[in-house]
């Protein structure tokens, strides 16, 4: 019964990504929001850190936080998945539960 | 589904409130169900009634207000964490202040407890 | 009334935010409400477990006894993790209670085993 992490600060600035991929499971998925949304630069060490959960498919994140911050496409990892508030929602039930990494 | 909602960070130092607004918003237009939205540490800030905020930013707690009214939501802060921030009797629209057996009631009829913030 | 198995993360160090104490505060609230709860310690949550806390200087409440009261909110499991204590060059002598000191992997099936999982 996987687990969907969501993650809300910047890996940056906090060791909550890192504690989280430290302790998921490998059918878990993940999800960046607000601050996190950072971690979808492609060729830096955050995309390095994430690259195997992105191959399975299970990396998203949250398309309006990364609009708020001028993130174009073309600068994102290959492989995520972007969401909206909808498919948040939707994420949240596909999972089996949810756990919030700050 | 059966949602509870919990929202641990005050408005507009963070985010927090208003992603967890807007996930309500979303998860009511798809028809599910919203037992309760608690909030606990500094989220017990939202509930307060004297906020205005400059004409150009979005009023966290208003939203919050109006989707209560729309919905005919449960808005519950936890009385203990409120009385220690000194938010008592005067509550904005749509919040009530209760107690953590309040929310335990919450996540027995819940299928997911969801957490913004801290 | 239907049990929800809830598990409460604590990663953040004690007094230099409230977060340790209103999140016991919210376990042993569930608990007391008929819920089954668990606390994981890991990051700097362990520290919330470290033995001879003195905090009279700083004017707070001292969280050791509470955690001591575990047993009697019947709180089912105490964890820590082991590469959380590593970390910050502590053993499980330094801890003041006897917990389940788990390795991450374990860690991982304990958050699968609930229902409901909460941060702090």
């Amino acid at each position: 019964m996987p687990t969907l992490h969501i993650i809300n600060t910047s890996p940056n600035m906090r060791t909550a990504l890192q504690s989280c991929l430290r302790v998921m499971h490998e059918d878990d998925g993940i999800i960046f929001i607000e601050d996190a949304v950072i971690s979808v630069k492609k060729d830096t060490p955050i995309a390095e850190l994430i690259k195997e959960k992105i191959l399975t498919g299970k990396c998203f994140f949250l398309k309006p936080d990364l609009e708020a911050r001028g993130i174009k496409e073309e600068s994102m990892t290959q492989g995520i998945k972007l969401v909206d508030y909808n498919g948040f929602v939707k994420l949240t039930i596909e999972f089996y539960r949810t756990q919030t990494w700050s | 589904m059966k949602f509870t909602i919990i929202v641990n960070n005050a408005p507009y130092l963070s985010q927090s409130s208003d992603t967890a607004c807007k996930f309500a918003q979303a998860l009511l237009e798809q028809g599910h169900e919203l037992v309760q939205v608690f909030f606990y540490f500094d989220g017990v800030l939202n509930a307060l009634d004297n906020s205005e905020p400059p004409q150009d930013d979005r009023d966290v707690i208003e939203n919050w207000s109006k989707l209560a009214e729309e919905n005919e939501l449960d808005l519950i802060i936890c009385s203990s964490a409120a009385l220690r921030r000194g938010v008592s009797d005067k509550l904005a629209v749509g919040f009530k202040s209760d107690s953590l057996g309040r929310f335990s009631k919450a996540v027995t009829l819940s299928d997911r407890v969801i957490s913004f913030g801290t | 009334m239907e049990q929800k198995t809830c598990l409460f993360i604590n990663r953040r160090s004690p007094y230099g935010s409230t977060h340790a104490s209103e999140a016991l505060d919210m376990a042993f609230a569930l608990s007391a409400f008929e819920h089954r709860v668990s606390l994981i310690f890991m990051d700097d949550g362990v520290l919330q477990l470290m033995r001879d806390q003195q905090t009279e200087t700083i004017g707070m409440k001292n969280m050791s006894p509470s955690f001591k009261a575990w047993e009697d909110y019947e709180i089912q499991h105490l964890y820590v993790e082991q590469a959380s204590l590593e970390t910050r060059g502590m053993q499980a002598s330094d801890l003041l209670l006897d917990v389940e000191i788990i390795d991450s992997q374990q860690l991982a099936k304990v958050i699968q085993s609930h229902q409901f999982i909460f941060n702090n």
